[in-house]
């Protein structure tokens, strides 16, 4: 980490770290003044790309057109109001107001050469009602096999999340738009084309199983089985069950997922109902062991709140791996006939989080 | 109404004698999805309040509202689910609906009420989906118990694409979910099954497709345990499993087959959809109790009336409505009509291609025959009409034959040991409406095709549709049958498959390798209002003479000799246009019926052997093999041009045809090298997917002389070490690089070499070119299958793209370059798979000589190239 370059890039980029900075509203400015207090150091007063800002990679050109996540109004939006994770372009959605960004959005799309054609006849473009999508998936990197089941969960906020749905594992995160459904030419069959870049990989796309049961005899993988998606208000609940080692049911799983969106990186929040189905069952999950870049919910009820996350910054100086996990504790008992809750959170941590980091040290 | 067109009928019948129509008994119909909706209608069935909900292959389930309506405007669209994976099959079972997707059997509900699905769950997933894109699953009848039945595609994979394999458990089975979701195999041996249907005994019944092991389509009566012929799916049988015994892909299995009930002719079937049973009261005409079945590729419904003989399921199949649509679904309303889900996207066939029709009867009785029975010295053939006793044919006026077909392999089969059966009497019972026929003794194992001339009612009607074909499995009487319809052959041998050699012009940019105006690449149907004309729309499924009044002729920019040439085509009604080999010899295309001189596939004045026409609308696939005139070195011809053989959608219908008559429209007189020229003859034509592989002989008695004659040792490597060389063949894989040959004064050749690019691969041939920063200073022979530059292989990057895809990735092809001066410039050919694809000439004369040189491209790509040779030229 070049502590030197980083440190150039707080002081040119103010916006991407200190919201209370800008906490006083710019209603009455014009875009372009909007544009330039907010978004030229990185992205150029021109909209070339061409900022001040030095960054790992080169920030977007709207002169040349072309946006990775997505090209309608309502998806440059979402990329304003939610940043892209793993990047640079911080999330807004706290320093500007919904106008703000609107005006930002049609500002961007002005500078570059208009946008391209409306979507093909099969391209599903989400409104506002989350939808699953069930199809062959490409491999999700390049390491990784390709799903002839998979399950796409996609959400009014430009985020989607990847499954392979044989055991139900999540494979990864998307942003921008949500899939082209290429199996709707041909015979069709083929594998659809999920169009949001990936923000966030699972283990590299071949992720284990997600739950180990915990008990005196060792730990054991638990599989997964779809049981069933369902559409709630803005959620989608993807229900399941847990298979023991002779493939019998041992619990039952409701799981919604969502996306996180802080201030020093994005991931995503899972959620899970648990019910035992005979036995009381120790979950604990197969991958993640709690560590330096872990912290404890519980300790932490308040995280969601912007106090909340100022507290976590600066409570976890020692944040320094590219992943903080949020974890419950472990293990998690449930038990038969009751339904216990508990949220498993996953950040990306964006490179200036880390150089803050350095930087509080 | 109905009552007045009786009088109608009968003020006729009177005076005059009458021509049925379809029409005249079944109406049909088209309901209007909303627009810009495709609706590919894979299942239907109704809710108890009557709306129709159906799913569709885009992974849709759409309601419609008033689908009764007598105004087919008034029936109203609404979308319920969508991002679902296929849906083959749907079922409502009290008040539920399940729809079968590829890879789940599922309960859909709308939980809070507001019209739109929002859960879904997983009946049953417990088969497999290995990814090949023809793992369709079909259904979705439901027994009295409330079981599902369903059934598995196989995968088709290699050698060619039509192999049915079964990869994952229980692909070409029929398969039975219990209530609670447990996955029951019952029967084995299906390959593309596309339909089932029950019968009100609650015995399954099932469609499928011809192919390999699969003469014909046929009807199945399904048992458990049962197998039906094709051995793929034998692998998940305890028996194969038990003793790790797998299917072969060309041996037949010693696994006894089932019969089928019936084995539709391929003239009136070639990709059967599904099947219901007429049990409407007579509110869908006379044939209460019978089969009726959608058929997808020839847009008809047809019906089956089955009996059972000695134990087993037999019987006859009858057309019954024609010019309906790609018909993959059939269901019946609780008013007797017909909805006819249609789709055939991938699949090809009959337009409409896809939506919804409804099938009415208008209440006007056909004459037709009603039904056929065996018996011991012949058939009953019992009519819907008392039949006028002066119109009964005279014995051998009937036109009785049988026939059977091989089990193999190979890709169907022709009707085999066609033999006429004699018809000793043919006498009326006492009702007026049983025609007797005492024939010569009929043999099991065989299919009976019977045509009626002239037979006409009481009243003067003549029969609506004159043929049956019954399939008989056993005889009513005498020793049980061990012949089987479909024989046991032994297996042809196996071709070669490789797709080598083949050029495909019109592939990427369609109208890169031809000359012409007014031709444009679209999405073409039958314009439902008037169907001599094409409805287009901007797509890519056809290329049609439609962009001007006045379209050219389609000629290519290639010559071809000897050849094999492949193309499909399509036609308006009463369209016509002509394939001109070579631009002379005129093989006909024409929306015409009747075997005659001016049908398709006629040539010259030759009519075809029989007629292949699918109908307007339809594309078929012609596919000629064809050997140029000879000529001596006086310029006199000493060989009459002729073609080997013809065949419109696998049918023979020309062979050893020599060509003696030039068109009308010929470019000239007879050459060893021609165009293929495609006519404009007044009417639009669609054609598409033309590919040629030329036959003409590429022996070559120069000089070549091998390059890598010392392996890679002497040439120079820039960039990564992606190289590595093996007995003649070159290998680069890795980040980019190239090699320089170690000599630089090459400056007159010509260059020639095997080449083979992957998916997404790039790579070149340098010639006179030299070292320089970024990529050789030279001309370059593009070698590009499928990367974003549009320069593909038969290009001379730069100065002369091809931008057409001729050849496919990961495919050996033929590669040749000529390098000469003349004049004050230079003249470069390039050649692949022995046809000129390029020739240009660079009269700057950009490089006057250089090195060889190999690209490496990128990371990813990667080239395969084996014996690279030179000849060399001193001028």
């Amino acid at each position: 980490m070049n502590c030197m370059i980083l440190t150039a890039l707080l002081l040119t980029s103010p916006a991407l770290f200190s919201n209370e900075t800008h906490a006083p509203a710019f209603l009455d400015r014009s875009a372009q003044e909007l544009y330039l207090a907010n978004c030229a150091s990185c992205h150029g007063v021109k909209g070339d790309g061409q900022g001040t800002a030095q960054l790992e990679r080169r920030a977007r050109s709207f002169v040349d057109g072309g946006f990775s996540y997505g090209n309608t109004p309502e998806a440059i939006r979402r990329t304003l109001l939610y940043g892209i994770p793993g990047t640079p372009m911080p999330a807004w959605k706290d320093a500007l107001t919904e106008e703000q960004i609107a005006v930002l959005a049609d500002y961007v799309i002005e500078l570059g050469p208009g946008l391209p054609p409306a979507p093909s006849n099969t391209e599903l473009v989400i409104a506002d009602r989350p939808m699953v999508v069930r199809g062959h998936l490409p491999p999700i990197s390049s390491s990784a096999e390709t799903q002839p089941r998979g399950l796409l969960l996609g959400m009014p906020n430009g985020f989607s999340f990847e499954y392979r749905t044989d055991d139900l594992r999540l494979l990864g995160m998307r942003q921008g738009r949500f899939v082209d459904r290429t199996d709707w030419v041909g015979r069709g069959g083929t594998a659809l084309k999920p169009l949001g870049p990936v923000v966030l990989l699972e283990s590299g796309g071949a992720p284990p199983p997600t739950f180990v049961q915990n008990s005196v005899a060792g730990r054991f993988d638990l599989r997964a089985r779809l049981r069933g998606t369902r559409v709630q208000g803005d959620k989608i609940w993807v229900q399941s069950q847990l298979l023991n080692i002779q493939g019998q049911p041992v619990a039952e799983v409701e799981e919604t997922i969502h996306s996180l969106v802080a201030p020093f990186g994005s991931g995503y929040e899972r959620v899970w109902r648990v019910r035992a189905l005979d036995i009381p069952l120790a979950l604990e999950f197969a991958a993640i062991k709690p560590s330096a870049a872990s912290v404890h919910l519980e300790s932490l009820p308040q995280w969601r709140t912007q106090q909340g996350r100022k507290d976590l910054r600066t409570a976890h100086p020692a944040l320094a791996g590219e992943i903080l996990w949020l974890l419950p504790d472990l293990p998690i008992a449930v038990h038969p006939g009751q339904r216990t809750e508990f949220v498993l959170g996953r950040i990306q941590l964006t490179l200036e989080a880390q150089a803050e980091i350095s930087e509080g040290k | 109404m109905q009552l007045f067109k009786q009088l109608w009928l009968g003020t006729l019948c009177a005076s005059t004698a009458l021509a049925q129509s379809e029409a005249d008994h079944w109406t049909v119909d088209y309901l209007q999805p909303p627009p810009g909706v495709s609706l590919e209608v894979g299942g239907m069935d109704f809710l108890p309040d009557g709306r129709l909900v159906l799913s569709t292959r885009r992974g849709q389930v759409w309601i419609v509202e008033n689908p009764l309506a007598d105004d087919p405007a008034d029936a109203k669209f609404s979308l319920f689910a969508e991002g679902l994976v296929e849906g083959l099959g749907l079922n409502v079972v009290n008040d539920e609906l399940y729809v079968l997707q590829r890879t789940e059997l599922s309960r859909l509900s709308d939980e809070d009420g507001d019209g739109l699905c929002d859960r879904i769950e997983t009946l049953c997933d417990g088969w497999g989906v290995s990814g090949n894109y023809h793992e369709f699953a079909f259904g979705l009848p439901v027994d009295v118990q409330g079981n599902f039945y369903m059934s598995l595609n196989l995968a088709f994979l290699n050698p060619k694409w039509w192999h049915g394999k079964s990869p994952v458990p229980y692909r070409g089975w029929v398969l039975k979910v219990t209530p609670e979701g447990e996955l029951l195999p019952m029967a084995s041996g299906l390959r593309s099954p596309c339909g089932l249907g029950l019968n009100s005994a609650g015995e399954l019944f099932a469609t499928d497709n011809q192919g390999d092991w699969m003469a014909v389509c046929p009807i199945f009566h399904i048992e458990e345990g049962g197998f039906y012929g094709h051995p793929a799916s034998l692998d998940w049988t305890k028996e194969y499993q038990e003793t790790r015994t797998f299917a072969s892909d060309t041996n037949p299995p010693t696994v006894p087959r089932k019969n089928a009930a019936a084995w539709i002719p391929y003239d009136w079937s070639r990709s059967t959809g599904n099947l219901v049973f007429d049990e409407t009261g007579g509110r869908f005409g006379p044939f209460a109790g019978q089969m009726i079945l959608g058929e997808v590729t020839n847009g008809l419904i047809l019906r089956a009336q089955l009996e059972k003989v000695r134990g087993q399921y037999q019987g006859a199949v009858f057309p019954l409505r024609e010019k309906v649509g790609a018909a993959c679904r059939v269901e019946f309303a609780e008013d007797g009509t017909l909805f006819v889900g249609m789709t055939n996207r991938g699949w090809g066939g009959h337009t409409p291609a896809d939506g919804l029709a409804r099938v009415r009867f208008t209440g006007v009785t056909p004459m037709e025959m009603l039904s056929v029975h065996l018996v011991s010295d012949g058939f009953e053939v019992t009519f819907t009409e008392p039949l006028d006793p002066a119109s009964i044919p005279s014995p051998e006026s009937i036109g009785l034959q049988d026939y059977d077909y091989d089990y193999w392999w190979e890709y169907g089969s022709p009707e085999r040991h066609h033999r006429p059966i004699s018809v000793q009497s043919a006498t009326l019972d006492s009702s007026g409406r049983v025609l007797h026929l005492k024939t010569e003794p009929l043999s099991a194992g065989k299919v009976v095709r019977c045509k009626f001339e002239g037979i006409k009612s009481s009243s003067g009607l003549p029969l609506l549709h004159t043929e049956f074909a019954y399939t008989i499995n056993e005889l009513v009487d005498g020793p049980l049958s061990t012949e089987t319809v479909v024989k046991l052959v032994p297996p042809p041998p196996v071709p070669e498959s490789e797709e080598s050699g083949w050029l495909r012009l019109t592939w990427g940019d369609a109208l890169d390798m031809w000359n012409s105006s007014g031709w444009e690449l679209v999405d073409a149907e039958l314009d439902r209002d008037d169907p001599t004309r094409f409805a287009t729309q901007p797509g890519v499924n056809a290329l049609c003479n439609t962009g001007s009044a006045q379209p050219s002729d389609f000629v290519s920019k290639i010559e071809h000799g000897d050849a094999h040439i492949r193309m499909s085509f399509m036609l308006p009604e009463g369209g016509h246009s002509g394939l001109l080999l070579q631009g002379r010899y005129e093989v006909q295309l024409a929306d015409v019926s009747e075997v005659s001189a001016a049908a398709s596939g006629a040539v010259g004045g030759q009519a075809p052997s029989r007629s292949a026409h699918l109908g307007a609308g339809a594309w078929s696939k012609l596919d000629i093999v064809f050997r140029a005139a000879r000529f001596d070195a006086a310029g006199n011809k000493t060989e009459n041009a002729l073609i080997e053989s013809l065949t419109i959608d696998d049918v023979l219908l020309q062979e050893n045809l020599e060509l003696t008559v030039l068109s009308d429209a010929a470019l000239g007189g007879e050459v060893p090298m021609g165009p293929l020229c495609i006519r404009s003859e007044g009417t639009s034509v669609g054609i598409g997917n033309v590919q040629v592989k030329s036959l003409q002989s590429r022996e070559d008695d120069r000089d070549w002389m091998p390059l890598f004659d010392g392996g890679l040792e002497a040439w120079t490597i820039d960039g990564a070490p992606s190289w590595e060389y093996d007995d003649g063949s070159l290998y680069a894989e890795g980040k980019k690089s190239h090699i320089y040959s170690p000599r630089a004064d090459y400056r007159n050749f010509e260059l020639r070499a095997q080449v083979k690019i992957s998916e997404g691969g790039d790579s070149g041939i340098f010639f006179r070119s030299s070292q320089a920063k970024g990529w050789p200073a030279g001309y370059e022979a593009q070698i590009n299958s499928s990367t974003s530059d549009p320069q593909k292989c038969g290009s001379l990057t730069g100065f002369s793209p091809r931008v057409v895809h001729l050849v496919p990735p990961d495919t050996w092809f033929d590669y040749r370059i000529s390098c000469r001066d003349e004049g004050q410039g230079t003249r470069i050919r390039l050649w692949v798979d022995g046809v000129l694809v390029n020739d240009f000439f660079d009269g700057a004369r950009t490089y006057a000589t250089g090195q060889i040189a190999i690209e490496q491209h990128h990371e990813g790509s990667a080239l395969e190239l084996r014996d690279l040779e030179i000849l060399e030229f001193e001028d």
